[in-house]
């Protein structure tokens, strides 16, 4: 592993987030570079820093918290039941659309028309878009590749815009090829 | 009351946790949702002891959330209350059979957002000024607390600085996964976007808090000393 792609494991690493296999790699390499030892303790000191201000303090007055908890609990003594369950209004439903058109030729109406209504929207909605081809041509970014655990990314930053292209490939096939950087 | 003070320790054993094995993380985070889950469906039923249960295990953690994102304590609080007063009239409509936790704070991080929409014009400065824990100096707090005081006003200021060009979603992403310790796939449901996103936001969160660190504060958070800038 190079130290830019160790650098960008440092977060996850301190957090504990990282893979058994990984947290080896990014141990390995720490134990012999000093730049990376060196952000991985910058780091560290900055997110103890930054979990430690976004936790209020102590004497941080609840007492309007508390307030309108308890006036909340009075107004409404118990949360509003359910009064039926998903699956029940479901084949409730169920139950009405099919018996609702009770004369037959009605029904038959009714069914074409779903089914009309069905193929006129598939030719005009995209029921599968592509969302995952590269809208613009991505040698013109400034690539990011994101490894996880099975899948790639590559986030790519335009002039104008930026989009991420995600392809899920077998991570495993291009160990010991760097083809980020 | 055994569940109650078991969760809390739990809680707070999370909370100081710095560096964590992922396992064990899991396996409390499976304890805990089974303690919790057992709260929620009291709630359901009308046990209002169990809801207050759940508001005493969570209202730190969804301040604290809320702060990452609006940067002042007492509107993190008015937040949270919002969140709770939501999630008790909701409750009847929870499914039970999923997280509890990430319902609580998607709706933390929609109201995060929302209470920064509305408030755009006001500055970190106003947001310090209108802070009563911190306005009501000297009268409320011991002289002893004084220097406490200067250093938890000068910490938050650097923390604005540090978090200063992050948009909401990215200071989201930072602060769930890297301050909370939220995987990148929890936090995704907690923000509703894709994973991809969600590593997206956080990889441009980092990168612009390193470019930040590193021209603001370059020496400040090495080696674990503090040393201040201007020293
Ligand atoms: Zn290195």
């Amino acid at each position: 592993m190079n130290c830019k792609k160790v650098a960008s494991y440092i977060p996850d690493y301190i957090s504990g987030n990282l893979s058994e296999n990984r947290k080896k790699l990014v141990e390995q390499h720490l134990s012999v570079c000093a730049n990376c030892q060196s952000w991985a303790e910058e780091w560290r000191g900055i997110r103890n820093f930054s979990a430690q201000v976004i936790h209020p303090p102590a004497d941080l007055d609840w007492e309007p918290f508390d307030r309108a908890i308890d006036a909340e609990l009075e107004r409404n003594p118990a949360p509003v039941r359910r009064r039926f369950s998903l699956s029940e209004v479901w084949d409730y439903i169920r139950g009405e659309l099919w018996n609702f058109p009770r004369i037959l030729p009605l029904r038959l109406s009714v069914s074409v028309a779903a089914v009309c209504l069905i193929i006129f929207l598939s030719g005009h909605l995209d029921f599968f878009p592509q969302s995952d081809q590269p809208p613009f041509d991505l040698t013109l970014a400034d690539h990011y590749f994101s490894e996880q655990d099975g899948e790639i990314s590559l986030y790519a930053q335009g002039q104008e815009n930026t989009v991420f292209y995600h392809e899920v490939i077998n991570v495993t096939s291009v160990e010991g090829k760097d083809y980020n950087y | 009351m055994v569940l109650k003070s078991n969760l809390k320790k739990q809680f707070s054993a999370q909370q100081d946790a710095v560096e964590d094995n992922l396992e064990v993380r899991e396996q409390r985070q499976l304890e805990e949702e089974k303690g919790v889950r057992e709260l929620v469906i009291r709630s359901q039923q009308g046990d209002q002891e169990a809801f207050r249960e759940l508001v005493d295990i969570y209202r730190t953690r969804v301040a604290s959330i809320a702060y990452g994102v609006v940067g002042n304590y007492e509107d993190a609080r008015d937040i949270s209350q919002e969140v709770f007063i939501k999630i008790y009239r909701s409750l009847s409509r929870f499914d039970t059979k999923k997280k509890f936790f990430t319902w609580l704070y998607r709706l933390t991080v929609n109201a995060s957002i929302d209470f920064l929409r509305a408030n755009k014009k006001r500055s970190l400065h106003d947001s310090i000024e209108s802070d009563d824990s911190f306005t009501q100096y000297p009268d409320k707090r011991e002289e002893s607390n004084i220097d406490g005081w200067f250093e938890n006003l000068e910490q938050r200021e650097i923390f604005e600085k540090i978090v200063e060009y992050l948009n909401p979603r990215q200071k989201m992403a930072f602060v769930l996964c890297d301050l909370k310790g939220f995987t990148s796939n929890e936090a995704a449901k907690i923000i509703e976007c894709p994973q991809t996103t969600l590593r997206w936001y956080l990889h441009e969160a980092r990168k612009k808090i390193r470019a930040t660190v590193q021209t603001e504060y370059p020496e400040y958070f090495r080696q674990g000393k503090k040393t201040k800038p201007d020293d």
